[in-house]
């Protein structure tokens, strides 16, 4: 909404549940300055064709049989928040000295070991080459099979992860990717996110 | 500072195997205790002989408890040890050490895992509660990624790699074929293993390790009193172990083509046996072929091929059972089944019926060579633990 709004207008949001919660706010001047990093229109466009029967199954409505593999267990709160710059801003650390990244960060270096000497390096707006990958046919996930690459960002920085909207046929070594953040699984009724990579398209070339 | 090993120092004078199967009928307890009385039977002891126990289990239970009481141990010290799949191997480096401290005369390693009663397919980890941002794979997609890796590096295209990760499947089928104990014991054409449903990656079902219950024991004296118990005791000539720091993952400059942990233990293992050629020196190898392609690697990790000539070796034949060096005559845990604590013993067993000449005759190894080498690892490509031993025949 705040996307399509102008200052000084008024945006009520109704959550209709199990009850009924209604907000009233009213945008201000500032609204004009500001402006998303990437819009929910782009997002939308950016994303790959969606089988009805995976979006019957996503939403839940239609059951779909699991792998025979242990389903994911249920993230913990305080872990997650220990690593909150890690885990939903994908920042991680580069040694001063010897510049290897880490992802995630890391308190000791893997080159020349030196410890607690780290700068912050965020890789979520960072495009990657595929060095390699694999699929993944019978771990379980919310959208098998699991397509899984090993990318290394340019910049600096290794890190394997799942693919995503992506053509599992399609997939090379040497393709460029980008970072988008997603769902990756609910367990016990609390979902996970984290990033999973994209293949770059024409409208990321500016990234 | 320095890795000394304890070279003839220590030598095993028992062991038992159980057959690695899917067994339905059988609880761990009943794995134990037939390993373990096999084990005292060959060493002609009893339970009450052993001064202290090791038991490699990955997650089939917790604490010495697991073994104490289905073998009715009591006040003794019996531990638990983990180290994913070379928990065994971890089992038996503790015994052995042990009794190279000179703290006790006779220790036993066991290996155990009742891995069919979770109902899941394949090996799977102990969660422990974390942040949300770890992997979720299976092994077999971690390890599918070093079979391309490996053939552009070294210019072996694609239907000529599938030949060859199919040949490592046949000779350990065709080994497996002939072992009682293995859990499969069928022959299988190349054909048919080429045929078979995508696991992940280019890897198909029969690329992949069989998961199957087991337990396996040694029991261990000081070198000395090895006679006492046996004409023919196995001695220990090295225990190596590496673990990586998980680097792998995240360095740009992991190509997928090596497993630098084994590698690393591989020449420990050498310097403390003094080993300089292994490929002419030891009559068997049982390595960890938990996929083919990782077979295919460990050739050269192992030194028993250059780099990149590992594949042309396989296809001659080099490693088949009646080979210039026969690699996991017993069937590997491709045929014989993977256990996961249990693997590690199960791989000294074949190494102590080969050298002792009690394989049964149509699978016994025509050697002169007097050594053996294990190899056992756990983790995955980038994130791995590697052990490796020698044993001899001969003390000095």
């Amino acid at each position: 909404m705040l996307e399509q709004a102008s200052p000084g207008q008024v945006l009520v949001v109704v959550s209709l549940a199990d009850g009924a919660d209604v907000l009233v706010f009213r945008t201000t001047e500032a609204l004009a300055g500001w402006a998303p990093s990437e819009t929910v229109a782009d997002q939308i466009a950016a994303g790959a064709d969606l089988p009805y029967g995976k979006f019957l199954s996503w939403r839940g409505m239609v059951t779909t049989e699991p792998p025979r593999r242990p389903e994911p267990q249920r993230v913990s709160s305080s872990a997650a928040w220990r690593n909150e710059d890690w885990k939903f801003g994908f920042v991680g650390s580069q040694d001063r000295t010897s510049h290897a990244v880490h992802l995630p960060p890391s308190r000791i270096s893997m080159k020349g070991g030196a410890v607690d000497d780290m700068d912050p390096i965020g890789r979520a707006d960072a495009t990657a080459t595929i060095a390699t990958y694999t699929i993944d046919r019978l771990a379980y996930s919310p959208s098998p099979p699991i397509v899984f690459a090993i990318l290394d960002f340019d910049g600096g920085g290794r890190f394997p992860v799942e693919l995503t909207d992506v053509d599992p046929d399609a997939v090379d070594i040497g393709d460029r990717v980008t970072m988008t953040f997603r769902r990756l699984y609910t367990a016990d009724g609390i979902h996970d996110y984290f990033w999973k990579a994209r293949p770059v398209r024409g409208d990321d070339a500016a990234d | 500072m320095g890795s000394h090993g304890i070279k003839d120092r220590v030598a095993i004078v028992g062991m038992g195997c159980t057959r690695f199967a899917e067994h339905w009928d059988k609880s761990l307890d009943d794995l134990i205790v037939d390993a373990a009385e096999e084990t005292y039977a060959s060493a002609g002891l009893t339970k009450d002989d052993i001064d202290a126990f090791w038991l490699g289990t990955a997650q089939s239970g917790m604490s010495g408890i697991t073994l104490a009481k289905p073998l009715q141990i009591e006040g003794k010290p019996v531990t638990r040890v983990e180290n994913y799949c070379t928990s065994g191997s971890e089992a038996l480096r503790a015994a052995a050490y042990a009794v190279a401290s000179g703290a006790y005369d006779v220790a036993m390693a066991v290996g155990a895992e009742k891995v069919k009663d979770s109902g899941y397919q394949g090996l799977n980890a102990f969660p422990i509660p974390n942040d949300g941002t770890n992997r979720t794979l299976t092994a077999a997609a971690m390890f599918s990624m070093v079979a391309p890796a490996y053939g552009k590096k070294y210019g072996v295209g694609e239907d000529e790699l599938t030949e060859v990760l199919a040949r490592i499947s046949w000779k350990n089928h065709q080994n497996g074929a002939l072992n009682p104990r293995a859990q499969f014991r069928k022959a299988v054409t190349t054909e048919t293993i080429c045929a078979s449903p995508r696991v992940a990656g280019r890897l198909g079902v029969f690329d992949c390790a069989g998961v199957a219950d087991g337990a396996a024991a040694a029991i261990v004296v000081r070198a000395e009193d090895a006679y006492r118990y046996t004409d023919k005791p196995i001695f220990i000539k090295a225990l190596s172990f590496a673990a990586g720091s998980g680097s792998g993952l995240i360095d740009p400059e992991y190509d997928y083509t090596w497993f630098p942990e084994c590698a690393a233990s591989a020449a420990d293992a050498y310097l403390q046996a003094g080993v300089t050629d292994p490929r002419a020196e030891l009559a068997m190898a049982e390595v960890h072929d938990c996929f083919t392609p990782t077979e295919l690697v460990l050739m050269e990790d192992l030194g028993f091929a250059e780099r990149g000539t590992a594949w042309k070796e396989v296809l001659a034949g080099t490693f088949d059972r009646t080979g210039e060096l026969p690699v996991n005559p017993d069937g590997g845990l491709k045929s014989f089944g993977h256990p996961v604590g249990a693997s590690g013993l199960r791989m000294h067993f074949e190494a102590w019926l080969q050298l002792r000449g009690e394989a049964t005759p149509e699978r016994q190894i025509e050697t002169d060579r007097k050594l053996a080498l294990v190899h056992n690892l756990g983790g995955f490509p980038g994130e791995m633990v590697s052990f490796v031993s020698v044993v001899g025949t001969e003390p000095g």
